[in-house]
């Protein structure tokens, strides 16, 4: 490597030139020459350090060679770690080789730092004339040394430094040094060397790190203090991010209260602060947030001995009192929301401080200055920072959750002192007002101010936009808070204005929303975020919420509106680049209604489904989610928490958070098991053991499946007809064992229908019969008579018929399973059908316009020329169109065909069913035979039977379910029928009105 | 506050418990599935001798092999020594010799508990010192550090053998006798505790505290230097920085 490295060097030199090169050569020599003057160990130690101080004077032209002969020196040093000057003038050399020059690449000053931390013997040295010199400059240029190292090769020397066991401790003592100046170098040095290595970190505690720089915090004058201060400040925060054992050190050596004077502020600091004191609060506050990360097991702690110190009310002042600096505030703000995440006693803690106003000597509680920052700062990352103390106030604390929605009332007249429910609720219809106010007065002059109004909403919709976030942190995870809003009255009619209207309802907050919602559709120039806030609202308020829901269908217009926003088409214009954002919202509102609908609520659920499935149509509902969840501004939300930003340039407004990304994705991934049972015909009838056996085949393929199913059903008609015929033949079976064992019955005991028989039996004889018995059956042994044998047979038989039984039971819930199954395929086909169908009648609209247009047109070419060419002309036109119409009533006799078979399959399916439920009616009955008998000779079965009649129970209410699905499609079939015939007349009005 | 602040550290192979005797101690239960100790771990406690508060800060250091370079850093600085062994496993008894090792050993050349010849030029002139070699690892170890050996621990340092696990007894490879004669020899304080059961688990933190306090008394540390893992209470105006709230609860600005 350093051959190769000296023929690079040697080539760069010849390059220069002949003159420096033989100059390069000289003071090669002249190095190496130095360099064995120090090895060889006959010279005085006076010679070797003169060597030495003559190397440093060749400069550059030396660091090669010295570097490849570093050991000499420090062999050197070691040797004489009494000789001050000696060691300064050795360190002094060493550093200057691997010191790197900004401008130049550097090659040889990299290599030597890494020849120099490879030998772990060199460090030793270092830090044994650490250990052993207390001279001023000798000490200082070891920190000089060091810190050159680290800046490096900062991971490497991290490694060589823990390999050498005292070393640490002897930069901990150079920290301790009264000589300010070597102190505060061996600041800068423990700076890079606590960067991200955690056992060093650790080490660094261990030997009292915290104290020794709390102290010197303390001598340098806290908050007062200046960059030694912020240094130290930045030392103790990399020994602490994200290293749970300092923080539990830090916390248990009563380290935590001594940070508070750093956050102390004047009140003259209020108005200016300088620029030492702003930044060394602004690194306190990253120290804090170290302590309180997310996800970390200190952090509960932290954040109690945080409060407990009264350091809490110290950032509160920060954040909500009068600093003039927007950072400081900011972060204080958000430093303080993650005080309080999660920590259930910081919560109630935060939400009983009070601020004293000095205007009006008012205390108004934090909370409340807060909603006031919120809204009101014309700086974003502090509405921002004030909706995260929100969202960490909120999220989780449903206490807190439901204050909050308490303070959602009308407002009294005439009084200016609004509760913080009543501040968000009129920023969040602040928007409203506005346009109301101004399209109402004057309808017919709208563009004269659209434009300062556009304006004015405009500096509005940031206080409306966090407004609705604290809306949704109120919301979201609790059902209690979601009622308690329900209930929320915003606004009672003035009975003056609405003299004689009769009774008006007071308005609530749900019914507000919804208004507004559908006021923005005749708003063109709305400001999308807007729809998508509320929109927001509202999907978070139906989720889990049933009577959310319910409320919602009160009102008929909700849900057409939902629909036709969905449906609208999405025009490509720049002004509506959220419209794709907008949609999806929509389409999740839609799914929260299906998704949380009220099970009870049949007919809303059945409209909601055909609305999903034949409206919309599924593929699109869900690809409208989709699309949402694919655009930049989700996928950005979906990387996680955003940490702290104070660069002005990077905030914004964010769509999402990540919090909404993953509830949204939970209603995709609903939609998506939905989307499996919504073809089915009422879910929830149905066992749900055939759900699971039909809800795979018609997710995974159901046009495909169409073609297919005819072949199906023959099949399983074939085999179905088997089936019976089989069953059948097992019936007379058992119905002629039963007549047998009757009779035998009969000869042999005439009187054991007694239920008690008098005499117990003797278990001895009947216990091998006994176990072979099913469980049942050995509850009552007791009834044995004489003779036992033959009775025991029979009861054997009996229990053997009905175990047979049970299993035909079983074999007929089995078709019955494949028979639904072939049912709900067939429902797609119509469904598919239903789709053509639709097509085929655009098709004969569009036809019909077509032909309208011609009609227009041969009149008015009748009308400018009446000579027959002309004439032709036309009819040659006619004649094309003519050509399609055929065409096209050819499709429909085609679709008609195929719509006629599908009905004949279903018809074939339908008495397919009939026969069985006839053969399955059959069979019960002759099973009850079967059970009345053998329930009325042997008093013994009586309670498998019981079970057998429930199961055939069963199985009955299932048939019936099934013919009435049946009898529906049957219905539904006819329809398309109907249809059919529509079109064909249609078709042949069409046919007529060419021949015209 | 405390009084005085001693430092300790729990040593000894890996799996003898040591991180259950710190948890015994410090939050009194057991967890008997214990993650493998990283580096070092930390735990705190106040004790009280002769009624005055001693805060005791222990570093719970990683058995493992690989962790032996970094684990020594924590030696010098240390008051107190816990040196844990096993009573169900030998081979962690037999380890000892190589966690602990006395100069006047090679002085004796007992053959138990001597070093292997060949370094004993080495072992540095310390009248109690700690090297951290496994037996398997002697050789390599023992090259590595005999330049630095004389400072990782301080001679003063108070050491308690610690044999772990006694509520095992059925699994006994390693007899009371055995553990007591070794003890003594070696100039330890030794008790038989079990994690689990807390059975002298607080005595093994307390003893040795007791015994460092003796030390004090009789002045054998020199107090103000910190490198034998022994601290004063900070007096009480220090102590004031942080307690007096600057600002009440309510009415903060």
């Amino acid at each position: 490597m350093s051959q190769w490295l000296g023929g690079l060097l040697n080539r760069a030199a010849a390059a220069g030139g002949l003159d420096g090169r033989s100059r390069q050569q000289e003071s090669e020599v002249s190095a190496d020459t130095l360099l064995d003057r120090i090895a060889n160990d006959q010279l005085s130690v006076d010679d070797k350090q003169h060597a030495i101080s003559q190397l440093t004077s060749l400069g550059k032209h030396m660091y090669q060679a010295v570097g490849s002969r570093i050991p000499l020196i420090t062999k050197l040093m070691q040797a004489n770690s009494n000789n001050i000057e000696l060691l300064r003038e050795s360190i002094e050399l060493l550093t200057s080789i691997i010191l790197c020059n900004p401008v130049n690449d550097n090659i040889i000053q990299i290599h030597n730092t890494e020849l120099f931390i490879n030998d772990k013997s060199n460090f030793a040295v270092i830090f044994n004339v650490l250990n052993l010199t207390s001279d001023h400059y000798v000490r200082y240029s070891v920190c000089t040394f060091l810190k050159t190292l680290l800046t490096n090769r900062f991971e490497s020397v991290q490694e060589s430094i823990l390999a050498c066991p005292m070393s640490v401790t002897s930069i901990m003592g150079l920290l301790k040094d009264s000589r300010e100046v070597i102190r505060n170098e061996a600041l800068l040095v423990l700076t890079d060397l606590t960067k991200s290595n955690q056992e060093i970190q650790k080490i660094i505690a261990f030997d009292g790190g915290f104290e020794i720089l709390q102290d010197i915090i303390r001598i340098e004058g806290q908050s007062e203090g200046g960059i030694v201060v912020n240094d130290c400040i930045t030392i103790l925060n990399n020994l602490l991010k994200g290293n749970v054992l300092n923080q539990n050190f830090f916390r248990e050596m009563g380290c935590i209260p001594k940070l508070a004077p750093l956050l102390q502020v004047q009140n003259t600091d209020m108005w200016i602060l300088s620029d030492n004191k702003f930044s060394i609060i602004m690194s306190t506050l990253d120290l804090i947030l170290s302590l309180v990360e997310r996800n970390n097991l200190s952090t509960p702690a932290n954040q109690q001995q945080i409060s407990h110190c009264s350091m809490m009310n110290l950032i509160i002042r920060l954040g909500l009192g009068k600093m003039s600096s927007q950072f400081i505030r900011s972060k204080a703000l958000y430093t303080l929301g993650e005080i309080i995440n999660m920590n259930p006693e910081n919560i109630a803690e935060f939400s009983a401080v009070s601020i004293k106003s000095e205007l009006n000597g008012q205390s108004q509680s934090a909370l409340l200055k807060l909603t006031l920052v919120l809204l009101h700062s014309k700086d974003l990352i502090e509405k921002q920072s004030a909706a995260h103390v929100f969202k960490c106030y909120l999220t989780g604390n449903e206490e807190a959750q439901m204050a909050l929605a308490s303070t959602i009332t009308p407002p009294a007249p005439g009084d200016d002192d609004l509760s913080i429910g009543q501040h968000l609720v009129r920023a969040l219809f602040s928007w409203e007002m506005s346009t109301t106010q101004s399209s109402t007065p004057s309808p017919a002059s709208p563009t004269a101010n659209t434009a300062s109004l556009l304006a004015n909403m405009r500096i509005d919709i940031n206080g409306f936009w966090y407004s609705s976030m604290v809306i949704i942190y109120t919301l979201r995870d609790s059902t209690h808070a979601k009622e308690q809003m329900l209930k929320a009255v915003v606004e009672i009619p003035k009975s003056t204005a609405t003299a004689g209207s009769g009774e008006q309802q007071p308005l609530t907050l749900f019914q507000k929303l919804m208004a507004a919602l559908l006021a923005t559709k005749k708003q063109q120039d709305i400001d999308p975020l807007i729809k998508i806030a509320l929109l927001k609202i509202l999907s978070i308020w139906l989720d889990k919420s049933p009577r959310v829901v319910t409320e919602f269908f009160k009102n008929g217009s909700h849900l057409s509106f939902i629909v036709e926003s969905i449906l609208q088409p999405i025009t490509s214009t720049a002004a509506n680049s959220l419209q794709v954002h907008i949609q999806g919202l929509f389409t999740a509102v839609l799914a929260q209604l299906m998704l949380n609908l009220d099970e009870n609520n049949i007919a809303d659920r059945n409209n909601l489904s055909s609305i999903i499935n034949h409206r919309i149509g599924l593929n699109s509902f869900k690809e409208k989610m989709d699309t949402l969840r694919k655009t930049d501004q989700f996928t950005h939300a979906e990387q996680g928490e955003e940490p702290f930003q104070t660069a002005l340039d990077k905030i914004s407004i964010q769509l999402f958070d990540f919090d909404y990304t993953i509830f949204f994705k939970d209603i995709c991934d609903k939609v998506r098991l939905l989307g499996t049972n919504m073809n089915k015909p009422r879910p929830g009838t149905r066992p749900s053991s055939a759900q699971s056996v039909t809800s795979p085949n018609t997710a995974s393929s159901p046009p495909s499946s169409s073609p297919a199913v005819p072949h199906i059903s023959k099949e399983q008609q074939q085999h179905l007809e088997n089936e019976n015929a089989l069953l059948k033949k097992k019936i007379e079976e058992m119905e002629l064992q039963h007549q047998q064992q009757q009779q035998q019955q009969k000869l042999s005991t005439p009187g054991n229908q007694s239920p008690l028989p008098p005499v117990v039996s003797i278990p001895t004889p009947t216990a091998p019969a006994v176990v072979a018995q099913p469980e049942p059956v050995t509850v009552t042994p007791v009834q044995q008579q004489q003779p036992t044998t033959e009775i025991n047979n029979q009861n054997q038989e009996n229990t053997q018929l009905i175990n047979e039984l049970q299993m035909l039971i079983e074999e007929k819930d089995k078709e019955n399973r494949i028979l639904s199954e072939a049912m709900s395929k067939l429902e797609d086909l119509i469904l598919e059908k239903d789709d053509k169908l639709e097509e085929l009648s655009n098709q004969i609209w569009l036809l019909n316009q077509q032909l309208q247009q011609e009609k227009q047109q041969n009149e008015q070419l009748q009308l400018a020329q009446s000579s027959q060419n002309n004439n032709s002309m036309a009819s040659n036109d006619s004649n094309v169109d003519i050509f399609e119409l055929m065409r096209l009533r050819q499709e429909n006799v085609d679709y008609d065909a195929k719509l006629k078979s599908f009905e004949k399959q279903v018809n074939d399916q339908h008495h397919l069913i009939q026969t069985l439920k006839a053969d399955n009616q059959q069979l019960i009955l002759s099973k009850e035979e079967i059970v009345k008998k053998s329930s009325s000779s042997p008093p013994v079965p009586t309670s498998p039977s019981n079970v057998n009649n429930l199961v055939l129970a069963k199985v009955e209410s299932e048939l019936a379910e099934l013919k009435i699905k049946y009898s529906s499609l049957q219905k539904d079939q006819d329809e398309i029928m109907d249809w059919a015939t529509k079109l064909e007349v249609e078709n042949s009005t069409l046919k007529a009105q060419l021949g015209k | 506050m405390y009084a005085f602040l001693f430092k300790y550290i729990i040593i000894g192979d890996t799996g003898v418990g040591k991180s259950c005797l710190l948890l015994q101690f410090t939050d009194k239960r057991f967890q008997p599935v214990h993650d493998l100790t990283i580096g070092v771990e930390f735990g705190a406690r106040m004790i009280s001798i002769d009624n005055k508060p001693i805060k005791l800060q222990i570093w719970d250091t990683a058995g493992q092999e690989s962790f032996r370079s970094i684990t020594r850093s924590y030696y010098r600085g240390s008051a107190g020594a816990l040196l844990v062994y096993d009573i169900t496993r030998r081979e962690t008894f037999n380890h000892l010799t190589c966690w602990l090792s006395k100069y006047k050993r090679k002085q004796n050349n007992t053959l138990q508990l001597a070093p292997p010849q060949n370094h004993d030029n080495c072992v540095p002139h310390s009248n109690l010192h700690l090297t951290w070699i496994s037996a398997q690892c002697q050789m390599r170890f023992w090259a590595d550090d005999v330049d630095d050996a004389r400072a990782f621990a301080n001679s003063n340092m108070t050491i308690i053998l610690i044999g772990n696990k006694s509520d095992l007894e059925q699994k006994r490879a390693v007899s009371y006798e055995e553990g007591a004669k070794f003890a003594e020899e070696n100039g330890l304080i030794f008790l038989e505790t079990s994690a689990k059961t807390a059975a002298n688990v607080e005595e093994a933190f307390i003893n040795t505290a007791k015994k460092i306090y003796e030390k004090i008394q009789k002045g054998d540390f020199d107090i103000k230097d910190e490198t034998f893992g022994i601290k004063l209470g900070q007096p009480s105006n220090k102590v004031e920085i942080g307690a007096a709230p600057p600002a009440q609860k309510s009415g903060c600005c």
